[in-house]
């Protein structure tokens, strides 16, 4: 607890008075039950508590088994995860690590329980045995941060597939996770509700400093983290920052991953013999730097 | 026309106001009643008593008799049946193999009737009650039973959860028939065999694709931290106000004329109400 008397632990420094890290997974490995390779191969990363991480890979890399590993979902069966101070392979803290570490699945659909949007919203504080009044307070609060309070009353089937992933992950706001991990949440979703889902987890990392894991194919999405972690055949083959890893072309031809328009048309012109830096990846700095250099 | 049995018409009224579990013990305890009495009064009672509750739910007297279509081929039938084959009471009309007897007419519009009043009371349940309002209703009704070991957590779940995924697997069966029929798939043409035999390339993906969201949903719903109903807390608690009181207050009044005429306290009024229709007095 710190000197305000706050109790949650992005507050929280340890004892040698760094601040804790959100999710930390040490030389993991993890293969599923009948499978004989791993899905998850020796990987180890750190995600700090306030950051945006991206996660890139293509269908298979593992990285969809990376985020299960992430809220005990799967625990490993080599190296340890730990959310928030908590080991996954403890089973005593299993509800408390997953209301630390909440997850927004792929298809909007099946991850809606209940027949109107408040009652899925509150369905998480619900099973941990929050308070009816708590509970109603949360979900209010959650349905206005994701812009969703005018739809409280109405079924899922009537929302749009944007609409449905911001009920989703207002349903993890109400179990007031600090970490939200989306698994290719844009994956099923129309250029709008792209959107839509992109500017609420910016928002929801900006203004409220919520710790947010985004595990998408697209690398326009990526660009928008703090830090990118590329997975290619179970194993984590590049990281840094969006930056970073937009400049390694060789990494980028080598896992199949199409850097986002910007940086494609960077590198033709730098094929073609423009002198360019090599490291501008945003629409404006890619524009800028071709201006001076003509 | 459509039918209205079983369906939910929005609305602000007394009724839709109701908490849902005293609108499910009163919906009870009226059919009891309406199998208890036999007599012009207890239906006079009755029929009082389901009128005003129509009045009062907003629905419209149409909506609510429109109800009754699906079961009107149940109602005529066992209204036939009560007409042509009793053979007690005096002979009314005689004709051929039928005999047709004043106790027979008797019993036949007292069956009906029955069955009219049983059917738009209990569709007043449920054009008044959203369906979530009733599983929750249900849930916490029958807690007892949990003593007995009774899965009513996981029932009422169940129930959620079906309510909930309808609209979801109407889209997916679409999706699949459209699918189909570019692959030249007919799901209109032929007998009733041939068009059986269509469904099952229809049926089959829908299953697997079934099973592939509730394999999904249960990963959903085990990372927001539900395991069963142990320690489970609702959002949405249910309160009696003064609505169910008066609801309730009015039922008693019903059921105490209902109990009273089959003590045979109003035997005098109704016999002389039965002296008026047959007075030759053979009940």
């Amino acid at each position: 607890m710190d000197k305000s008397g706050n109790v949650g632990y992005n507050k929280t420094k340890t004892k040698t008075g760094e601040f804790m890290d959100a999710i930390r997974i040490e030389n993991c490995t993890f293969t599923y039950e009948g499978d004989t390779l791993p899905a998850v191969d020796h990987v180890s990363l750190t995600v700090r508590e306030g950051e945006f991480v991206a996660i890139l890979g293509h269908n298979g890399s593992g990285k969809s088994s990376l985020a299960k590993l992430m809220n005990a979902l799967e625990t490993p069966d080599e190296g340890t995860v730990t959310v928030a101070g908590m080991r996954t392979d403890e089973t005593d803290k299993l509800w408390q690590i997953r209301a630390e570490a909440g997850m927004v699945f792929q298809n909007p659909d099946n991850q809606i329980v209940a027949a109107i949007v408040e009652d899925d919203v509150a369905f998480g504080p619900e099973n941990i045995g929050v308070k009816p009044a708590e509970i109603r307070r949360r979900v209010d609060e959650a349905l206005a941060a994701v812009g969703m309070s005018a739809y409280a009353k109405h079924a899922p089937h009537t929302l749009s597939g944007g609409q449905k992933q911001r009920v989703a992950i207002a349903g993890i706001l109400a179990l007031q996770s600090r970490i939200i991990i989306l698994d290719e949440p844009t994956a099923m979703l129309d250029p709008l509700g792209r959107r839509e889902v992109l500017d609420t987890i910016r928002r929801l990392n900006r203004d409220d400093g919520i710790t947010i894991v985004l595990i998408t194919h697209f690398m326009e999405e990526a660009a928008l983290a703090d830090r990118v972690f590329v997975m290619e055949d179970a194993r984590l083959v590049a990281e840094g920052t969006p930056r970073e890893v937009f400049a390694d072309r060789d990494m980028l031809r080598r896992t199949g991953l199409t850097p986002p328009n910007p940086v494609r048309l960077r590198n033709c012109l730098t094929d073609e013999g423009l002198a360019l830096p090599a490291d501008a990846f945003t629409d404006e700095e890619v524009i800028e730097e071709i201006c001076r250099s003509l | 026309m459509r039918s209205t049995f079983g369906q939910y018409i929005p609305g602000a009224s007394v009724l839709h106001r109701m908490d849902p579990r005293v609108k499910i013990v009163l919906t009870v305890l009226y059919v009891v009643a309406v199998f208890l009495t036999g007599s012009l009064i207890g239906y006079a009672a009755l029929t009082a008593f389901v009128l005003t509750a129509i009045f009062l739910s907003r629905v419209g007297f149409g909506t609510v008799m429109r109800a009754l279509k699906p079961l009107l081929f149940i109602i005529i039938f066992t209204t036939v049946i009560n007409l042509f084959f009793n053979s007690t009471g005096n002979t009314v009309l005689s004709w051929w193999i039928i005999r047709i007897t004043d106790a027979g007419i008797i019993n036949a519009l007292r069956i009906s009737y029955r069955l009219t009043l049983l059917i738009t009371g209990t569709a007043l349940l449920t054009l008044t009650t959203n369906t979530v309002d009733l599983t929750d209703a249900l849930e916490r009704l029958l807690r007892p039973m949990k003593l007995i070991r009774f899965p009513v957590h996981e029932l009422a779940m169940m129930m959620t959860i079906a309510l909930r995924f309808i609209p979801t697997l109407m889209e997916e069966t679409d999706r699949i028939m459209k699918a189909q029929k570019a692959r030249g798939a007919d799901f209109e043409t032929g007998g009733a065999l041939k068009r059986a035999k269509a469904m099952v390339p229809l049926l089959i993906p829908l299953f697997v694709s079934a099973f592939r969201i509730a394999s999904d949903l249960a990963l959903a719903m085990e990372a927001r931290c539900y395991h069963g109903g142990e320690g489970r807390t609702r959002m949405k608690t249910l309160r009696l106000g003064r609505l169910d009181l008066w609801a309730g207050m009015a039922f008693c009044v019903v059921a105490a004329a209902v109990v009273c005429d089959q003590c045979g306290l109003f035997a005098f009024a109704d016999n002389a109400v039965r002296g008026l229709i047959f007075p030759g007095g053979a009940l």
